[in-house]
């Protein structure tokens, strides 16, 4: 099931803020390896997951900071069907399921889409 | 000035007691259909209220899950996953499900609507959209299918269960139509039957496939490449059969050639797809041996039907009219024209996947509820229903979601985004104070009446019952689930266990 974060060792705690539609940012620490599915859904962020994690859905939609977008392994044929499939799709979307934290990605930072519309790149400059 | 005060007392009491009992009295909302529609629904109302909302889900088969369980291909459980979340909101105290009713026949919309605060429609499509096929010489044979029943047969749907298409008979398989739906058909004539032994497929269905002689399916689409409605996943799934002896032909270049000159301007889907084709068609060409093969066709739409005079089960062949498309830059749209060219193929089978309509239920008229004939679909604004009487107002109380609201068109992601939609319509209508008029039974209510006439209708732990029973079954032959796909069999054995 979906939700369970392992605790991150301390001093490797990872950091990754979620840009919720409404513009609210949340930060968490997690260890490496987890999913952004995975953090969004045990921290209770509006994010589906209606496959489960396995890739075969676009509900876990997350549109990447231009900035970090580079040092997440490409996408794999899989994601990219169902990127195709996904609403408000931006140069930087990546599928939650599919985009694991390591140490390259501390920092992360990730905007839920608004399911009907589509959502700039520039509201990652609303701080 | 004793006299004045107690006349105010009254009057104070009976408002303070008439919002109070409001309080005490949760909306109650009907959804009418268990697929993704109407449990995407039922679990953001549920989510989003704050428990003052109880929500009942109807379904006229006895087992729940609609399209999940009926359409979605069985070499796909992972999009079945869904089910999952819908099974949440199952342990409820707020929800109740009532399996083997009809809205219409068990119950009728106006004890629906007298027992409700309010209903919502997602019961989705359930009739073929034969567009013009039905005028066709031919179409009539038994050697025709709809692609509707053909994947109803394979995936247990009880009203197709007699349809054993004669696939020991055939070996060339004409596919009309370019969504998922096709894919689905073309993909299970041609993988090896060892691809359903762990799946959900219904036993018959495997028996039938054991047997199939298919060597060839062709699909056939009216207009061009770019026109196509399938998914890329869906098509990726077909290319990677090479995997399995299956090959595809490449595309004709006159139907490829003319679009390359544009690939800069086309969006992502199609960039995708173009080269998808080019990607795999490079791996396979050294291969050309392969037992079985697909081919894509464009540009065609089916004129006349063969039978065999031999024997009446197949076909002979499908005569073809050759297409030309014109472009409608303004409109963004495309135009058939078809020309006097004509072509014929010989295919003992063809299955017709042109898509899918909705039909109205018993009560539409009464209520005003304005259903348009013509696509298939209820007549609405983003879930608010119209009024047949005045097209410029909408029927309270009454909400649409999913295909039967939008057409038969998405994915289950897409039914899952209309259908919060459409929660957090009635949501807002709630909030606004829409429904607060007399309290309503709801579930109780309907179960007595229900009770009343004697008709055995399922709940949700009957269904568990079921359910259990199925993967019972399946495991003692490695199946994910042997499905159970005759409602009396349903029936008989929930009474049993009863």
């Amino acid at each position: 099931m979906h939700g369970h974060l392992k605790k991150p060792k301390k001093g490797e705690e990872l950091h990754v803020t979620f840009i919720t539609k409404e513009g609210d940012q949340h930060t968490y620490e997690v260890a490496e390896g987890d999913s952004l599915l995975d953090i969004a859904q045990a921290n209770n962020l509006d994010m589906e997951g209606a496959c489960g994690g396995s890739c075969a859905c676009s509900t876990c939609h997350v549109i990447v900071d231009p900035e970090f977008y580079d040092e997440i392994p490409e996408p794999s044929d899989d994601e990219n069907d169902m990127l195709d499939l996904a609403f408000g799709l931006t140069e930087t979307s990546r599928l939650g399921c599919q985009v694991y934290m390591d140490k390259k990605l501390d920092g992360l930072r990730v905007a839920l889409p608004a399911m009907t519309r589509n959502l700039q790149v520039g509201d990652f400059n609303k701080n | 000035m004793m006299m004045i005060r107690s006349i105010n007392n009254g009057i104070f009491q009976k408002t303070i007691f008439k919002s109070t009992l409001n309080r005490f009295h949760s909306t109650k909302v009907a959804i009418i259909g268990s697929g993704p529609s109407g449990f995407y629904t039922a679990y953001h109302l549920l989510k989003k209220s704050k428990g003052d909302l109880k929500v009942d889900v109807f379904e006229k088969l006895p087992v729940p899950y609609g399209l999940v369980r009926f359409g979605v291909a069985p070499d796909h459980p992972e999009v079945k996953n869904c089910t999952d979340t819908f099974e949440e909101i199952s342990n409820s105290p707020d929800f109740s499900f009532f399996g083997n009713v009809k809205i219409g026949k068990d119950v009728s919309l106006k004890e629906l609507r007298d027992n409700y605060n309010c209903i919502v429609f997602s019961y989705g499509c359930d009739e073929d959209n034969l567009i013009g096929l039905s005028k066709i010489p031919g179409i009539d044979s038994k050697g025709v299918i709809t692609a509707r029943k053909f994947v109803g047969w394979y995936n247990g749907l009880p009203d197709f269960q007699d349809l054993n298409p004669p696939l020991d008979q055939v070996e060339n398989v004409i596919i009309i139509g370019n969504g998922n739906v096709a894919l689905d058909v073309a993909r299970t004539m041609l993988v090896p039957i060892e691809a359903w032994s762990k799946t959900d497929i219904t036993a018959n269905a495997q028996n039938v496939l054991k047997k199939s002689k298919v060597k060839n399916v062709k699909i056939v689409a009216r207009r061009g490449f770019l026109q196509t409605a399938f998914t890329n996943k869906e098509f990726r799934e077909l290319l990677e059969l090479y995997n399995y002896g299956v090959g595809f032909s490449p595309v004709p270049t006159e139907f490829l050639d003319p679009v390359r000159p544009f690939i800069k301007n086309f969006g992502r889907v199609h960039k995708r797809r173009l080269e998808l084709i080019d990607r795999y068609f490079e791996a396979i060409k050294q291969n050309v041996n392969f037992p079985k093969t697909f081919e894509l066709d464009y540009l065609k739409s089916p004129i006349e039907v063969k039978p065999s005079s031999k024997n009446p089960a197949i076909l002979e062949s499908t005569k073809f009219q050759v297409n030309n498309l014109l472009e409608d830059d303004e409109k963004n749209s495309t135009k058939v024209v078809p020309t006097d060219i004509t072509i014929t193929y010989k295919n003992e089978l063809l299955i017709t996947s042109t898509g899918y309509r909705g039909s109205a239920l018993p009560g539409f008229e009464e209520f005003g509820i304005a259903f348009d004939e013509k696509r298939g679909r209820i007549l609405n604004e983003h879930g608010r229903i119209k009024n047949s009487k005045n097209p410029d107002s909408f029927v309270d109380g009454f909400y649409s979601s999913g295909w039967i609201s939008k057409g038969p068109t998405g994915v289950i992601a897409s039914t899952m985004i209309d259908s919060f939609d459409t929660g957090d319509l009635i949501l807002e209508d709630k909030a606004q104070g829409k429904f607060e008029s007399e309290p309503k039974e709801g579930a109780q209510g309907i179960a007595k009446i229900l009770q009343n006439r004697n008709h055995l209708y399922v709940t949700w732990k009957d269904w568990k019952k079921l359910e259990a029973k199925e993967i019972q079954d399946g495991k003692k032959v490695g199946k994910l689930r042997e499905k159970i796909t005759d409602v009396d069999k349903m029936l008989d054995v929930l009474r049993n266990l009863k």
